[in-house]
């Protein structure tokens, strides 16, 4: 009885255990298959959203560069007009500045322009897009634009399946190929043109100054009457020779280093002669401005940047500053002077020294100020151009440097020749003052005789104050005021 | 292949060889025959018009022959009343009782085909309304369902208007499309002419068995309305139906109009399409989408039926009809504005 029963029960187990085992296979085979093609639209839904963000990533970064590629390109070129119409002052002087802070607005401002863009490339955008490039038929924007509920339906898998099959269509990298060929041409193109409007503006440098060992010369007297013949050698130099005066000054300071100055300065006139430099310069103290009437636009400018701030005594004088010739004793005493005196000599007119009949056309009294002030100022600091060199060889044809670095240099000036200065009544070209002949003020020409130096005291003599005359004083001392200032 | 689309690809398939074997029979109309398929298969009805002898009935006929359903004809006349089409009660005497019974009319079917609708008059007309809106006819304050699917295929006969009564707008806005029969081509009246006078006479071949016919076709129908549409296609297809409407209408809200204001549509057009109108642009995109293996609907899809789907629900006024103008050519008109609309947007 109980193993009938028992027969039973576990009949009646068996049967359960069956209908449970089918049961729970049934299950697992449903739930896995159920749950593995949900997992699967899932996992290819996210990959269809990845891939949208990367288009819509790869766009933004596209009209990003774009952007800022083509403002930069823009700002170059319109750097490069003005450094090529402004000449060399846009890159130091406060234009400069205005020109950068135009150029840098431009590409920010056509970055920010680019920002509202990058924002209009939403997903409803970026996926007509995507289908309209990869022929999907709108699938993708109808995937991306769809609400929730209706990704219930039974045939939005049948929707992610066509995507997922049609992936090869949308790569980013084939939908966005990196190609900026245009942006980055246009780039290099306008950075091409600002190198060659920099070239254009750009002026010739001189040789540092420190590598240029200047003493004062060990014989005043020959280098005083070397100086004079230099002078007269100077004034038959040819215009627009002044350039080989200035690698004569270069060597003429290394000659002066070497502690004869005299033979420097004789070396310097011949080279001067051979060269033919400025024979117009009419052997006074600044022929360089004289020149610069005539010649280009640098050397005017060099010349007049010499004669406003080649005085002040602080910084470093270039060669060929008015104040510089060594073989000029009115030059030099004013260096030897320090600030004032440099400042009276760098400020001289080109016709200081010269006759007016011998003044150029432009410099003579009575023709038009603006050619005979013709040149802007060089800019406080800015190099001289070459033309400003040849100015100042051009006065004597000796060493730059010979006698005018230590004044400059704050040593002694007793070493230097005796010079007595005399700001002659010739023409001032100033700006606002009235040229005058040069016998106006009855002051001594540089033509005049020069003071000779001590004999036998191996030293030059004691600085006597130039005899100003009372036309000049007032004007002297604005000026020396003005240069005075840091 | 997934169920999904293997639903997909057997609509495909069915609706395939439903047209081929119509095209086995009907020559010509091959754009119509697609335009009532969709219908078919949208749950919607059709509205054929056009001269005798162009095969209409024929269509109709084939069609519910193919698809092994229930297929009824009713001729309207002038003097058909309601209850000839929906049915009436009857006494009957059961077991020593007199009871009313439903005895139902031809209306209880898969296939109708209510040829010459324009004959009968407007309060036989009106019976349909109730059948093809709601599906069920109400007999004496009983409702009875009719069998699904159910399918209205009507005719009209543009010719011998005079002892005629035009159907009512709301009548009209019923039939998801109305599909406009032209003359045969010459090559094609040729082919009609072989065929139908030789000894052979092609046979249809049913579908589907008769037991399982109308489970399938519903089946294929709840298919059409899994069909995915994205939200701004939905808004296209509203535009549409609402550029159909002139402004001077007084049951407009102003300034609703998505796309501008049309002038042909303001000139000729007393009352535009109905919210059915857009029920009907949907629908039969939706079935246009499956028909190209899509499982969603596109611009392209909207603008293939929104001519058949949209004309006959555009009342126009007098100045139209004075003027030639058909509706059919206002609705192209709208779809070019919204064309470039459209393009100008992407």
């Amino acid at each position: 009885m109980d193993r009938i029963a028992t027969h039973g029960a576990r009949r009646k187990w068996k049967g359960r255990r069956g209908q449970l085992a089918l049961t729970l296979r049934a299950v697992v085979h449903y739930v896995a298959r159920t749950s593995l093609a949900m997992a699967a639209i899932s996992v290819s839904a996210r990959d269809i959203e990845e891939r949208l963000q990367a288009v819509q990533r790869r766009w933004r970064w596209r009209v990003r560069l774009h952007a800022g590629a083509y403002a930069c390109s823009v700002a170059l070129v319109g750097v490069a007009a003005a450094v090529w119409w402004g000449g060399a002052a846009v890159r130091t002087a406060p234009s400069g500045w205005l020109v950068m802070l135009v150029a840098s607005l431009t590409v920010l401002g056509t970055l920010l322009a680019s920002w509202p863009v990058e924002r209009s490339i939403d997903r409803e955008r970026t996926a007509a897009w995507i289908d309209s490039r990869a022929g999907l038929a709108q699938r993708f924007s109808t995937f991306v634009s769809i609400p929730p509920e209706a990704q219930r339906s039974r045939l939005f898998p049948v929707l992610v399946l066509q995507l997922v099959r049609a992936r090869s269509q949308y790569e980013p990298r084939q939908l966005i190929p990196w190609k900026p060929t245009k942006p980055l041409a246009a780039l290099g193109a306008a950075s091409l043109v600002l190198v060659l409007a920099w070239r254009h503006a750009e002026p010739a440098h001189p040789p540092p100054l420190a590598h240029r060992k200047t003493e004062p010369a060990s014989n005043p007297e020959r280098a005083s009457q070397v100086g004079k013949e230099s002078g007269e050698a100077a004034r038959s130099r040819e215009p627009g020779e002044h350039e080989a005066a200035v690698e004569d000054g270069t060597e003429t300071a290394e000659s002066l280093a070497a502690g004869d100055a005299a033979t420097a300065r004789a070396s310097t006139r011949e080279r001067a002669v051979r060269g033919g430099q400025d024979s117009q310069g009419a052997g006074g103290p600044l022929p360089g401005a004289r020149s610069s009437s005539r010649q280009g636009p640098e050397s005017r400018r060099a010349a007049a940047g010499t004669a406003e701030g080649g005085g002040s005594g602080e910084g470093p004088r270039p060669r060929g500053d008015g104040s510089a010739p060594g073989g000029s004793p009115a030059d030099a005493a004013a260096l030897a002077r320090g600030s004032a005196g440099g400042s009276s000599a760098a400020l001289r007119p080109p016709q200081l020294a010269g006759n007016a009949s011998e003044l150029p056309e432009a410099a003579k009294p009575g023709a038009d100020p603006q050619r005979r002030n013709a040149g802007p100022p060089a800019p406080q600091g800015q190099s001289p151009a070459k033309g400003q060199s040849g100015a100042g060889s051009g006065t004597d044809g000796t060493g730059l440097y010979g006698a005018a670095a230590p004044a400059r240099r704050g040593e002694s000036g007793a070493q230097s020749e005796p010079i007595v200065v005399t700001l002659p009544a010739t023409t001032f070209v100033r700006r606002g003052v009235e040229p005058q002949g040069r016998g106006a003020g009855g002051g001594q020409s540089l033509d005049a005789p020069e003071a000779a130096p001590v004999p036998g005291s191996g030293a030059a003599a004691p600085i006597e104050k130039p005899l100003l005359p009372e036309a000049y004083r007032e004007l002297a001392q604005r000026v020396f005021a003005r240069s005075a200032k840091p | 292949m997934t169920t999904p689309q293997r639903n997909v690809q057997q609509f495909v398939d069915t609706f395939t060889r439903l047209r081929a074997e119509l095209q086995r029979v009907i020559v010509g109309h091959d754009e119509h025959l697609e335009q009532i398929l969709v219908a078919f298969f949208a749950g919607g009805h059709v509205l054929i018009e056009g001269l005798p002898g162009t095969g209409k009935t024929l269509i109709v006929r084939s069609l519910g022959e193919l698809l092994n359903l229930k297929f009824a004809r009713v001729q309207f006349t002038i003097d058909l009343m309601p209850a000839d089409i929906t049915g009436t009660r009857i006494l009957v005497e059961e077991n020593g009782q007199r009871t009313f019974r439903f005895q139902p009319g031809p209306l209880f079917t898969h296939v109708l085909l209510a040829d010459e609708i324009n004959r009968a008059t407007p309060k036989t007309q009106s019976a349909l309304l109730e059948a093809m809106a709601e599906l069920q006819v109400t007999v004496a304050g009983h409702s009875y369902p009719l069998p699904r699917p159910f399918f209205v295929l009507a005719t009209l006969n543009p010719i011998e208007m005079e002892g005629t009564y035009p159907l009512p707008e709301a009548q009209l806005d019923r039939f998801l499309f109305k599909v406009v029969l032209r003359y045969p081509s010459h090559d094609e009246l040729r082919r009609i002419l072989a065929s139908t006078t030789g000894a052979n006479v092609p046979s249809l071949k049913p579908l589907f068995a008769p037991e399982e016919a109308a489970t399938e076709v519903e089946r294929l129908r709840a298919l059409v309305r899994e069909v995915i549409t994205a939200p701004q296609v939905e808004a296209y297809a509203a535009a549409l139906v609402r550029a159909t409407i002139p402004a001077s209408s007084k049951f407009v809200p102003p300034g609703d109009a998505p796309l501008p204001p049309d002038e042909a549509i303001n000139r000729y057009v007393s009352f535009g399409a109905s919210p059915r109108g857009g029920q009907a642009l949907l629908l039969g995109a939706k079935v246009r989408a499956l028909l190209e293996g899509r499982a969603h609907v596109t611009y392209e899809d909207i603008d293939a039926v929104a001519v058949p789907a949209l004309s006959h629900r555009l009342v126009v006024n007098f100045a139209a009809l004075a003027d030639g103008v058909e509706p059919r050519s206002l609705i192209e008109g709208i779809l070019q504005r919204a064309r470039r609309l459209h393009a100008r947007g992407n």
